[in-house]
């Protein structure tokens, strides 16, 4: 998608359109190497397929190499640039998505690991189910917010936010449950914990996720709105929308 | 992102000006009329007519620095030419104001406005009214000596006067006050070491001021123009024909002047307004687009055309 489709506009320098695109193209193509990534995990996870999980647990590298490799061209247009206003606001927007964008490869990349240990186990079909709906939950959550910074787009980014607490609900259903079988049957206790563990990485993930989000909506209106509250989220989605409208 | 004209002329940092720019023909609405009001005196209405963080922090900067000069509703013709257009800016007290924009845009044609150094020229005209403590500094009745003695000036290019250093400063000087011998020598010790400049000329105040690589002579010029302890200085692109290294010794020097001077600042250099300034003024076609604090228009401008030239997209 090019840049002056998203409401970025043309520059004089054509060289500095060129770079900005590049970049952003970079952090979409990470974006989807990290969803795929998810799904992999999971699906290791759900199926107790101990290769797949390996795969995910080795594929990470690929994830933190692109984040370096984007890291290292912010770096460059910054020193090179010095973009002002909007475009500063969308490369440190970049630098600070694709942090987040690695934690979510580390959490898929621990979500790998655990299925390697749980594969072979005996497992509790129903506490999986749970765990294959949060999963795609958590996906579909990834898939929004890079969608919503592809766009630009705030009201995407504000349902990222809006899913979060869904998806918290569903991580405690789960935590709930793994408690029971434990409590039922010491003897799963050793298992159950990794479980625990792969479950928490998934609602990490969620957590980054609106994290993207909330930079998206830096990036659009200028106004940094972590750590404000889903209200006030809401307001600063709505208000930019209507300063956007304002100026159509 | 952007907000109508009307509102964007103060750097919002007085109330008074928010609510008394009539800029164009755009009618203020009862929200932007709130936006003044909350500016003076409604701390709670604030969080709602204030759209960001940064305009808040603004708020603050004026609380302890008041307004030094008050331009109001200013218009300067060049002949026929209108090259302002109701200007309304305030300077804010023991600040750094940049002005920047494309060429012709009008800025330094309001840096001239304020000692009246326009009036050399045949068919140049001004109108409205700068306000400096209490008096309106375009009346026929101030005094041009008294007020380019408390506004002082400097120019692109370095421009000694063909004169040794210490004369160069003392010629400014001997114009307002009679001073004896020694306090003349402090005088001149004084303004240099303002300038940053005393080390380097020190042992050579008889020399040439033209001697002085450009750099040093822009310095001494500056170092002229404290002489006199003006209240404003004007500088007009100051570093633009020097080097890096010069230019940021200029910068460092209006950063330690800000102390104890108001300054205005016109510069073609963004990053430059970026640094040194504390409010930066966007004038395009004999307009002020948007004034802020530096920050605010830097990271998150309201105007659109703001936007376009500090991004570089104008044109």
């Amino acid at each position: 998608m090019e840049l002056d489709k998203v409401g970025i506009e043309k520059h004089t320098s054509k060289q500095f359109d060129v770079e900005l695109e590049d970049v952003r193209e970079r952090v979409l193509t990470m974006g989807g190497l990290v969803e795929q990534q998810i799904a992999n995990g999971v699906k290791a996870l759900v199926d107790g397929d101990g290769g797949l999980g390996e795969e995910v647990s080795r594929s990470d590298y690929k994830i933190n190499a692109m984040e370096v490799a984007i890291d290292e061209e912010c770096t460059k247009i910054l020193a090179r640039r010095q973009p002002q206003a909007g475009d500063l606001r969308l490369v440190l927007a970049i630098a600070k998505t694709i942090t987040d964008l690695e934690r979510i490869g580390d959490e898929a990349e621990k979500i790998g690991r655990m299925a390697m240990q749980l594969a072979g186990q005996e497992r509790p079909t129903s506490a999986f189910r749970q765990i294959e709906a949060l999963g795609r939950h958590v996906r579909q959550m990834v898939r929004d917010a890079l969608d919503a910074f592809a766009r630009m787009d705030t009201e995407t980014a504000l349902a990222v936010a809006q899913h979060d607490s869904e998806v918290d609900r569903e991580y405690e259903g789960v935590m709930r449950q793994c408690i029971t079988f434990m409590m039922e049957d010491p003897r799963t206790i050793r298992h159950m914990l990794d479980v625990m563990w792969a479950v928490k990485a998934l609602e990490r993930i969620g957590d980054h996720s609106t994290n993207i989000g909330e930079y998206v909506v830096y990036f659009v209106g200028g106004r940094d709105v972590r750590h404000v509250g889903m209200e006030e989220l809401e307001r600063e989605v709505k208000s930019g929308q209507r300063n956007a409208a304002k100026n159509a | 992102m952007a907000s109508s004209s009307t509102d964007s002329l103060s750097p919002g940092t007085t109330p008074s000006v928010a609510a008394r720019n009539t800029y164009g023909e755009t009618e203020r609405s009862a929200q932007e009329t709130s936006r003044g009001s909350a500016r003076s005196d409604a701390p709670a209405a604030k969080s709602e007519a204030l759209s960001g963080p940064a305009q808040q922090t603004t708020g603050v900067v004026a609380k302890n620095n008041p307004c030094k000069v008050a331009v109001r509703d200013l218009n300067f013709h060049y002949g026929d030419f209108h090259a302002l257009k109701n200007i309304n800016v305030d300077i804010v007290d023991n600040e750094v104001t940049a002005f920047i924009g494309p060429s012709g845009c009008g800025k330094s044609t309001l840096l001239r406005c304020f000692n009246r150094i326009f009036e050399l020229y045949p068919g140049h005209k001004a109108s409205g009214s700068i306000e400096m403590d209490g008096m309106n500094l375009l009346d026929r009745g101030v005094d041009l000596n008294v007020l380019r003695s408390k506004i002082g000036m400097v120019f692109q290019k370095p421009t000694p006067f063909p004169m040794s250093i210490y004369d160069n400063i003392a010629f400014g000087v001997r114009l307002y006050e009679k001073l004896k011998r020694h306090e003349m020598d402090e005088r001149v010790e004084w303004s240099l070491k303002k300038a940053a400049l005393w080390d380097e000329v020190k042992d050579k105040l008889r020399a040439n001021g033209s001697a002085l690589s450009g750099g040093q002579q822009q310095r001494l010029c500056i170092a002229r123009a404290v002489a006199v302890k003006p209240e404003v200085l004007l500088l007009d692109e100051p570093a633009s024909a020097l080097d890096p290294v010069a230019t940021l010794k200029i910068e460092e020097l209006v950063h330690e002047l800000r102390e104890d001077y108001t300054i205005v600042i016109v510069t073609h250099n963004m990053q430059q307004a970026a640094r040194v300034a504390g409010y930066t003024a966007f004038f395009h076609l004999g307009e002020v687009v948007e004034y802020a604090d530096t920050d605010s228009l830097f990271t998150n401008p309201r105007e659109k055309r703001t936007e376009d030239y500090i991004t570089g997209r104008y044109g």
